[in-house]
């Protein structure tokens, strides 16, 4: 299982206007501005290619912070 | 368009484990066809047949990625009168996520194993003279919509293939046509889980007749295999409910 540093690093890297420190595992990231339907589908990707675990956009919706989809992945890979 | 039109015709179609390619083999089993159909899954590939009740079925098992399926299937093949090109796979993804593995995926099912399937039908004579070849292209390889970049592309490398198929293979009367449906509801879209329910019914509102259904696209391929279309070639026909009026 990765850590959620790592994961949150990963998380992080998907936005490019955004800076770093303020993406943390608290963020409610749907509230970032730069948040759109393609960060989302980026998202789901990276959890296929980064961390080997299927995500669909209904649990994107369901999460509110960054913790939340962390814990999709800790959830799939126990 | 009667249904003795298409009735002792050998047509060979792909992808017919789910969705248009299914609905495609139900159908123009009504016209009393012969049909040859392959699939990758043998079970969904044995439910599709069970759904042809008219005219005759073959199937063939066959993953067209790999080298020795094709040249197996193009060996058992009769020679053709009907080819429709359907198999494909749907992929979404933002053009910074794009991989090596993603982009070789996308390619080899929507664009190589077509290309090679007709080089090697050509090669071996299985299409005959006055044929009718259909691709299942796309209205995304027409457009740019964010995240579809390497379906698109794989559409538009296809749909381009096909003109120039339709050229060289004129002389002989032979005649190659691409449909490109909008978003049609099949089980590929739905259990394409990268878009969410409520993103769909959005999506939706762009299109002015609604999302398309496989049974949308059948007729139009009845006609475009029929001699009735014997004038049409190199044609792309968009079906889209309108989504590109916009």
């Amino acid at each position: 299982m990765e850590s959620k540093e790592t994961f949150l690093e990963a998380f992080q890297g998907l936005f490019d206007e955004t800076a770093p420190e303020e993406i943390q595992l608290g963020t409610e990231f749907k509230e970032i501005g730069e948040w759109s339907s393609l960060t989302a589908l980026a998202t789901i990707v990276m959890f296929e290619e980064q961390f080997n675990t299927a995500v669909n956009a209904r649990q994107i919706d369901d999460a509110k912070t960054v913790e939340d989809l962390y814990n999709i992945t800790a959830t799939q890979n126990s | 368009m009667t249904t003795s039109t298409l009735s002792g015709k050998k047509i060979f179609i792909t992808g017919v484990s789910s969705g248009i390619g299914r609905v495609l083999a139900r159908d123009l089993s009504q016209y009393s066809a012969e049909l040859h159909l392959t699939a990758r899954n043998e079970e969904r590939l044995h439910e599709t047949i069970r759904l042809c009740t008219q005219g005759t079925t073959t199937s063939y098992l066959a993953d067209l990625s790999s080298t020795s399926d094709m040249q197996q299937l193009t060996d058992a093949l009769p020679v053709l009168d009907g080819i429709i090109l359907n198999a494909g796979v749907v992929e979404y993804l933002p053009v910074k996520m794009i991989s090596e593995k993603k982009l070789r995926g996308v390619f080899s099912v929507n664009f190589d194993a077509n290309v090679l399937l007709i080089q090697q039908l050509l090669k071996k004579k299985k299409i005959a003279g006055g044929a009718s070849i259909v691709f299942i292209s796309s209205v995304s390889a027409h457009m740019g919509v964010p995240g579809t970049a390497l379906y698109a592309a794989s559409k538009a490398a296809l749909t381009a293939f096909a003109k120039v198929l339709a050229s060289e293979l004129a002389p002989r009367k032979i005649r190659v046509n691409t449909i490109s449906p909008g978003i049609v509801k099949t089980t590929a879209i739905e259990d394409n889980n990268k878009l969410s329910t409520d993103a769909m019914t959005e999506a939706e509102k762009a299109y002015p007749l609604g999302y398309g259904t496989a049974e949308d696209i059948t007729g139009q391929v009845a006609y475009l295999l029929s001699d009735q279309a014997r004038w049409m070639t190199g044609s792309d026909i968009v079906m889209d409910g309108g989504f590109m009026l916009q």
